[in-house]
């Protein structure tokens, strides 16, 4: 499974090429993995405690306990 | 596999052919940012200049704006000048960054802002980074620099490189 | 149910791989408020404080403060049948919902190495509250390659947590290997990621992400148990749990106005839980400075292979070590939706002021766990974020 995954990038890496003048659009903040940084961290909070599952959502889980 | 990967990787980073210490400028013709003059590499007057690529996206790129108008009105730089050229689609924002800075220095700035909205520029000299400047001397690229001049170090050493090119 | 005390259980933190265009070094102040509510009785108002500074032109650093009032329907008395022993619920006074029932400070300090092809990030975590502590360490490396066109991402963490509990009992786990009941009131989890982001396009790109979580000692909720007619019980899992979850996310523009980012995650793990997430939001310009954002969520998961039916349990009528009174260990699916609006005033200097808003609903679908422990057949929440960002 791992192995997959470092494959898949280095796959790419032939065929595409951004160049760093070209990256106006990937700098907006609607462009980002998550725009809404805060609210996505307070979300992921909210459904590690509702459901059963949790991780590779490449954001902060942060301990916790509510009542 | 290993051959595979490799192969890969050497094509992924021998596509571009960038500009390097010792080509010869790469000539341009390019509207004024704030205005439809056009001005190519041949109109400016210094010998020595800073040709710097950035946009208005890049916060490292605002950044130094400050630091390039004071060396361009420096008197003890006479004959270096700096040209600034913008690779916004849109040149409005940049155009108001441009006056935001201006009202800060309290006097119209120094450097020479061209507008390279269609990149056609960035793309023939196959900028390696943005924000990136070349220093100029009679049309000869002396050096390259990577980035901005975010530190001391690196503005002191750019003012030394120019003084030793107006020699 | 008598008790409606419901516990979060903490989770490890983890890393963000995913901050693949901009530099981190950069000098802000970040304010945050979060508030949560839904029909089960839980209110979380949750500021968040946080300040990046850059150090040098390499290092910088990240200190984060999360506070969280949390308002509840507290324990009630109760006594639980335990191991033939009868051990009361030693909170007394249930405040209901009048005033906070718990309190949480939450700090996260972290120092950032930006090198040329690489940034490192290493932090140190820690949670505390009344019955709950957790203190955790992280680090996370992101390399850039091909002009920072592929970004590969290794990252770790290990986390110890530790409970201890307002009513006294004896606290269990399974272990498998010495097929017996342990007793343990801590717990130590390990994570390690792997993760990519590839550039496909001026307006496009992929990230995936692969993580392995391990987690040892005390695994279910010291609140949790199952008063029947005849018998109670606290719940008791396993005391290991390996998770391997895995997700790809998808962002693209298509005008210079619109752009849609996806999501996608599948999760497996030793406890036989299987989930898929998918996750969609959508992001519309109206103004150059004004973006709004809709996004949809989908959850779905199967049960944890030791859990039987509410019926068996009601009857008595199961043979095992384990038991899980727990919904969010039962077959489950929930739905999110939400709006959002980010905008960055033009009246600041430098556009520098950055001000996001977020509404979401959230619910889960009818499940008898649920209707056992809080008397309702579904959980719905809403949940608001406010978030206000001021760069130097």
């Amino acid at each position: 499974m791992k192995k997959i995954f470092l494959l898949v990038p280095l796959a790419f890496l032939s065929c595409t090429h951004v160049s760093p003048y070209d990256k106006e659009d990937l700098a907006t903040q609607k462009m980002l993995a998550k725009p809404l940084s805060e609210s996505a961290a307070f979300e992921s909070h909210v459904f590690s405690i509702r459901e059963g599952s949790f991780g590779a959502e490449g954001g902060f889980g942060g301990g916790c306990g509510c009542k | 596999m290993k051959k595979l990967l490799l192969t890969l990787l050497i094509l992924g980073f021998s596509l571009n052919a960038a500009v390097v210490e010792g080509d010869n400028v790469k000539p341009f013709k390019l509207k004024m940012l704030n205005s439809d003059e056009m001005v190519t590499n041949g109109d400016l007057k210094h010998r020595v200049y800073l040709l710097n690529i950035w946009a208005q996206w890049c916060k490292g790129c605002k950044k130094e704006m400050a630091f390039f108008d004071e060396i361009a009105k420096d008197n003890s730089l006479h004959g270096f000048g700096i040209v600034a050229v913008n690779i916004d689609k849109k040149p409005k924002k940049a155009i108001k960054f441009v006056k935001k800075l201006e009202k800060k220095l309290g006097h119209k700035s120094n450097i020479i802002f061209l507008s390279d909205s269609k990149k056609t520029y960035a793309k023939a000299c196959e900028a390696k980074a943005i924000p990136i400047s070349f220093l100029i001397k009679d049309e000869k690229v002396l050096k390259v620099y990577l980035g901005s001049f975010n530190t001391m170090d690196k503005e002191d050493e750019l003012i030394k490189e120019i003084k030793a090119a107006l020699k | 149910m008598q008790v409606k005390k419901l516990l979060f259980l903490a989770l490890t933190p983890i890393i963000v791989p995913y901050k693949a265009i901009a530099s981190a070094l950069k000098d802000s102040v970040d304010v945050s408020y979060d508030f949560y509510s839904d029909n089960v009785g839980v209110t979380v108002y949750s500021p968040v404080m946080g300040i990046k500074k850059a150090l040098s032109d390499k290092w910088g650093l990240v200190a984060k403060l999360r506070l969280d009032a949390i308002s509840a329907a507290s324990i009630k008395n109760a006594s639980v049948k335990f191991n033939n022993d009868v051990i009361t619920d030693a909170v007394t006074g249930a405040s209901g919902r009048a005033g906070f029932n718990d309190f949480r400070v939450a700090p996260d300090i972290s120092f950032i190495y930006e090198g040329s092809t690489f940034t490192t990030t290493m932090g140190t975590y820690a949670s505390n509250e009344i019955d709950y502590n957790v203190i955790a360490a992280y680090f996370n490396v992101d390399t850039k390659l091909n002009d920072a066109n592929t970004i590969l991402s290794f990252g770790g963490s290990y986390s110890y947590e530790m409970w201890s509990p307002r009513i006294k009992r004896k606290m269990l786990a399974f272990d498998n290997a010495e097929k017996k009941d342990v007793e343990v009131s801590d717990k130590q989890i390990y994570t390690v990621s792997v993760g990519f982001t590839q550039l496909l396009n001026p307006d496009a790109y992929i990230s995936g992400m692969f993580e392995y979580t391990e987690q040892n000692g005390f695994l279910s909720n010291p609140y949790r148990y199952y008063q029947g007619t005849s018998y109670a019980r606290f719940d008791l899992y396993p005391n290991k749990r390996r998770s391997y979850p895995f997700s790809l996310r998808y962002v693209q523009q298509y005008s210079d106005k619109f752009s849609t980012n996806l999501f996608y995650r599948f999760y497996t793990d030793s406890w036989a839980l299987t989930s898929n997430t998918i996750d969609g939001s959508f992001y519309y310009d109206i103004l150059d400075s004004l973006t709004l954002g809709l996004k949809g969520r989908f959850y779905g998961q199967s049960a944890v292979g030791f859990i039987k039916t509410v019926d068996d349990y009601e009857s008595g009528n199961f043979d095992d070590n384990f038991f899980v009174s727990d919904y969010k260990y039962s077959a489950l699916a929930t739905f999110d939706a939400g709006i959002s609006m980010m905008w960055r005033p033009e009246f600041f200097e430098d556009e520098n002021v950055l001000i996001k808003l977020n509404a979401n609903y959230y619910m889960t679908d009818k499940n008898k766990y649920i209707y056992e422990w809080y008397g309702e057949k579904s959980i719905k929440a809403s949940y608001f974020t406010t978030a206000f960002s001021y760069e130097f």
